[in-house]
């Protein structure tokens, strides 16, 4: 099967536009409107926009309750007045699962910003609460002249089969920030496709959701400006928590959140090589909570050169 | 329902592709009658394919469960890796196979799917961490046989 080369060499890369980043996310009132919010684009190459997400705090039953009322609308590729909407729009009405559980909304046609850009978004609280932790998720690519970052490929010649890496997490603790962790590639080369990971959970009290993951190559270089919750970028199977839907919360259904979140582009580890990440849980010392134990799953295609 | 994401290459000259499903549980593989003991770890329990035709798998889907469960495909290729070294290829079932139909196989390659060929037989790996039996799972099999003809490649 042949495909063509695209014109830039693409390198996956999500933006975080969170508290982090804009203070006043940290806490959104009820019936707030907060114009102006930048998020300011590396300097390194244009983004290349494909996807959204947006997520906020979970509560203590297991819910982000004030997506629902979350009302926005951003700008394009031209510019601080390129909105893409005539007025404020309901995410709820923009993106389903809001994008979350590895299935972030396509953008279509994507939106190409300039190196050193922005995006900028107003949003509106139409709810009867604050939303905790505001975070909206830009996930794309960023767009290099072939070979200005480092990159694996296939050989000429090669016998490829589906394959399952599993990273095991163990104990991590409630407030811990663990950096640097390493995926080691020991069995032929590997190409990650796509990921799943253990979904948020509240087991007796014991809370699992505020968990976040950074992607690095091998030469540290990172896939996101920030950390991104496991819940946002790794779908699972085993979803439990309800969907805001509308004005109602429901059951995940048809193809959304089984689905594993995707790597795009594709990444290719060769033998003994490695890539590293960032763990990071805020989940607090509050309630039953204590270090948990989890498992990511990398999914993909083992690589047998000939 | 089962929704391939993306699309599949046109079936080779002289072949014809069927739509085809293996389902394996307690009616057709005597280890996965009942519950699984506790603490119990079944290796190499064999999923035997037909005669007829080579079969392409291009999804995997398993029963919720706790159990744990790899598959190795006919070739001897497991496609889990396992935690470490000398443990059984097992992995959480709602990381790779809990997928309400959807494929989760990833290849693309010309074929796209693992192939088995003909009375093949997959090996499955199932291991029961915890203390309590728990009931034997239902691991299905979907994609296509490819049936051939005079100049089928």
């Amino acid at each position: 099967m042949q495909v063509a080369r695209p014109p830039f060499q693409e390198r996956m890369h999500d933006y975080v536009l969170g508290p982090n980043q804009d203070s006043r996310l940290a806490s959104v009132a009820a019936g707030a409107t907060i114009k102006g919010i930048q998020l300011q684009l590396d300097p390194d190459a244009p983004f290349q926009l494909r996807s959204r997400a947006v997520r906020q705090t979970y509560t203590s039953a297991l819910t982000q309750n004030g997506l629902q009322f979350l009302a926005s609308k951003w700008t394009g590729q031209r510019g601080k007045q390129d909105y893409r909407h005539q007025d404020y729009v309901l995410e709820s009405l923009q993106m389903p699962y809001f994008g979350q559980m590895g299935n972030p909304k396509p953008i279509w046609r994507n939106l190409v910003y300039p190196a050193n850009g922005l995006i900028v978004i107003d949003i509106k609280n139409t709810g009867a609460s604050a939303i905790t932790n505001l975070t909206f998720y830009w996930r794309g690519v960023k767009l290099f002249p072939w070979g200005a970052v480092q990159a694996y490929t296939y050989p000429k010649d090669f016998a490829a089969i589906q394959y399952n890496y599993q990273i095991p997490v163990t104990t991590l603790g409630v407030n811990e920030y663990r950096q640097n962790q390493i995926f080691y590639v020991e069995q032929d080369d590997f190409v990650v496709k796509a990921g799943q990971c253990t979904a948020p959970f509240l087991i007796a009290g014991r809370q699992f959701s505020e968990v976040f993951i950074r992607w690095k190559d091998e030469q540290r270089k990172p896939f996101s400006n920030d950390l991104v919750p496991l819940d946002v970028f790794f779908g699972s199977g085993g979803f439990p928590a309800v969907v805001p839907l509308g004005q109602a919360f429901i059951a995940p259904f048809g193809v959304g959140p089984c689905l594993p979140g995707l790597f795009y582009p594709e990444i290719y580890v060769p033998l003994n090589h490695q890539l590293f990440f960032d763990l990071k849980r805020t989940d607090g010392a509050v309630n039953a909570n204590q270090s948990e134990s989890f498992t990511i799953n990398l999914i993909g295609q083992k690589v047998y050169p000939r | 329902m089962y929704r391939p994401q993306f699309a599949y290459p046109l079936t080779p000259a002289q072949c014809e592709d069927e739509r085809c499903h293996y389902s394996f549980d307690g009616t057709n593989v005597p280890r996965f009658q009942g519950n699984i003991p506790g603490l119990t770890t079944y290796t190499k329990v064999p999923l035997v394919l037909d005669q007829d035709a080579d079969f392409f798998i291009r999804g995997i889907q398993i029963s919720p469960t706790t159990l744990l469960i790899g598959i190795q495909d006919p070739s001897g290729h497991p496609i889990v890796f396992p935690t470490a070294t000398g443990l059984p290829p097992v992995l959480q079932v709602p990381l790779w196979a809990q997928s309400d139909g959807a494929g989760l196989v990833t290849l693309d390659s010309d074929n796209w799917g693992i192939f088995c060929p003909a009375s093949g037989c997959l090996l499955a790996y199932v291991q029961n961490t915890l203390a309590g039996s728990v009931a034997g799972p239902v691991i299905t099999l979907h994609g296509v046989k490819r049936f051939k003809g005079a100049g089928c490649k």
